[in-house]
């Protein structure tokens, strides 16, 4: 198991080198660059030149991401082209209000998700059943942006409801804080959680078969004991993985909610760098996203192992 | 002594099959076995029949601006507003609703066809080439650290935005997880005796790998298609909402969403419109995926 981890964990640089450089390079592809979007109007050939000397954006790609390699080493990831702010301090700043988002997304997918496809398990075929697969089909094809244009603008005009925005770090304000963030994190809880029902109730009804159920049942326990004690615990096992997997899910989503909610986080500052063609950053935040997701990844094959010991990795 | 009959023999007999039922017949059965299916293939065949038939149905060009601006759906004034009224430039709400989803629709079937092409063909070959492997995986590792989305917004950055960039981006957003699938399908079938017949028989890698390997991984690689289709809509839609997608004035679900946003306390058939196409699309396609997985790859079932 030891082992295992260990070469996991001597994977990611790896992984992560691979990754930096080859952003490094396709972006350095790129005909046009953040100069053209610094000068605009200003522009002539030679601003261009001293604005790329500047900027160190003359330097053959190699040599560039030698450099950005050697500076990200201690700690230093270059800063903004357009903004000159640093990038490590940007996303220091940012990480938090996108953390809070994905962590409590991922929390009130698993709050509905699970004793929804729960319930649709124990009463297969029932009134309920068919209420929640109909509902998972429909959060599946409604897509989150639509859901988030609908829930902003629609009670505004019908009841003159204004959803609160404006984002409050948690330690200023917690309950404000909170206001914030239940929209977006439901919307994005919505977009999320069908998969997640649907596994619930295909392995709950799996566990709902075997002979250790029917024992439990048989020997007289409570029928609330049976599925929760018995089926729910073993159903739950696939569950946790796609559940941790499902992180990377809201990592992806958390753009679009962002950018609708204005949540000052990361998302919005990618989707800025990539409008922008601001190249060190998207290289830095595709660095750290694919840190992030490696180690959650990581850390849900080690969970699983955890709570199903008949897995072994070798 | 009489005569002893001839022990009856096979070929005295006739035994008649019964005869096959006609594809119809078969169609029907399967039709009853999966109602949620017939649902599903019902709505994707109205939105391919617009794709094919939208620019001849459609009242008007779709980028053709009138005077008639912000009409509403099937206003008293007919000839002005159309059936579904019009947008901030005075155009035919009807006709791009079409456009739009014509090319959503679109963008996104043939940038997963091309993506499940590559990645099937990718992994296969993987899995044959041992020494190509080591490499290939080492990529694929670095291409499956980062959220989908992300990548696309790599390859946007350093590609722009246009129709034809956006599928080949796309379709390599959909192809790494694809040869990790192709990869594990192919490796259990090289482990067939009859693989390694046509080895020894002297097959090149390229007649096993299409001949022995493909058709028996193709049933996975059909419904992982399937089943995708819904969910690469979503992030053509999710693009073009967040303006990375194709550019203004070509309709496309996704921007007209993002745009409807300014009108949309006065004139909220500018949201609905599209917003209902994109969800009956992808609502169709994923009916129609459930039950295609459900009748092709069994094992799948439910997931």
């Amino acid at each position: 198991m030891t082992t295992y981890i260990l070469r996991r964990l001597l994977l990611v640089p790896v992984t992560l080198l691979i990754l930096s450089f080859g952003t490094a390079m396709i972006m350095r592809l790129t005909p046009g660059d953040v100069v053209d979007y610094r000068l605009q109007n200003s522009y002539t050939p030679e601003r261009a030149e001293a604005l790329r000397e500047q900027l160190g954006l003359n330097k053959g790609p190699f040599e560039a991401y030698a450099d950005w390699i050697s500076g990200a080493f201690q700690g230093d990831f270059g800063s903004s082209f357009i903004s000159a702010t640093p990038i490590v301090d940007e996303i220091k700043r940012r990480f938090p209000v996108t953390i809070q988002l994905v962590v409590l997304t991922v929390l009130v997918q698993a709050i509905i998700a699970i004793p929804f496809g729960a319930i649709a398990a124990v009463r297969q075929n029932g009134l309920s059943d068919y209420a929640v697969r109909i509902i998972s089909v429909i959060v599946l094809a409604v897509p989150s942006f639509v859901i988030a244009v609908f829930v902003l603008k629609f009670p505004a005009i019908w009841w003159g409801w204004f959803p609160p925005l404006g984002y409050v770090p948690f330690q200023d304000d917690p309950l404000q804080n909170m206001k914030v963030y239940s929209l977006p994190v439901i919307v994005g809880a919505l977009g999320l959680m069908a998969t997640l029902i649907r596994l619930t109730r295909t392995e709950m009804l799996e566990v709902l078969r075997q002979d250790y159920v029917r024992t439990a049942r048989s020997k007289g326990l409570q029928a609330a004991t049976v599925i929760q004690r018995h089926a729910l615990k073993n159903a739950l096992i696939p569950v946790v993985t796609v559940l941790g997997l499902s992180f990377g899910g809201a990592l992806g989503g958390v753009v679009i909610i962002e950018t609708i909610f204005s949540l000052p986080g990361l998302g919005v500052y990618a989707l800025n760098a990539v409008r922008q063609e601001d190249y060190l950053v998207v290289q830095t935040f595709v660095v750290f996203a694919g840190f992030m997701f490696v180690m959650v990844n990581l850390a849900v094959d080690l969970i699983y192992a955890w709570l199903n010991p008949r897995i072994q990795y070798a | 002594m009489t005569e002893q009959a001839p022990p009856a023999t096979i070929t005295d007999t006739t035994y008649v099959l019964p005869p096959r039922p006609s594809i119809w017949r078969r169609l029907g059965r399967t039709a009853r076995s999966q109602p949620v299916g017939v649902v599903g293939a019902l709505l994707s065949a109205i939105v391919v029949a617009i794709m094919i038939f939208g620019p001849y149905i459609a009242p008007a060009d779709p980028n053709e601006e009138t005077p008639y601006l912000l009409q509403a759906p099937a206003g008293d004034r007919w000839f002005q507003s159309g059936w579904f009224g019009t947008d901030e430039k005075g155009r035919d709400y009807y006709s791009r609703t079409m456009a739009g989803g014509r090319i959503t629709v679109a963008i996104s079937v043939f940038s997963l066809a091309l993506g499940t092409a590559a990645g099937t063909l990718i992994g296969m070959t993987s899995a044959y080439a041992k020494p190509l492997d080591l490499i290939l995986q080492r990529i694929i590792d670095a291409l499956l650290a980062l959220p989908g989305l992300f990548l696309i917004f790599l390859f946007i950055t350093v590609f722009g935005k246009d129709v034809e960039i956006l599928i080949y981006v796309l379709a390599l957003s959909v192809t790494p997880p694809l040869v990790r699938i192709a990869r594990a399908s192919t490796l259990s079938t090289l482990t067939n005796p009859y693989v390694e017949a046509a080895e020894v028989m002297g097959a090149s890698w390229l007649r096993i790998i299409l001949r022995h390997v493909l058709p028996n991984i193709a049933p996975t690689i059909g419904v992982i298609f399937a089943v995708g289709l819904g969910n690469v809509m979503l992030i053509t839609g999710g693009l073009g909402f967040l303006g990375l997608g194709v550019e203004p004035p070509t309709a496309e679900w996704g921007r007209m969403i993002a745009d409807s946003r300014s009108y949309i306390s006065s004139y909220s058939h500018m949201f609905i419109f599209p917003a209902i196409g994109l969800a009956l699309a992808i609502l169709g396609v994923n009916l129609l995926g459930d039950s295609l997985r459900d009748l092709w790859d069994p094992r799948l079932r439910g997931t």
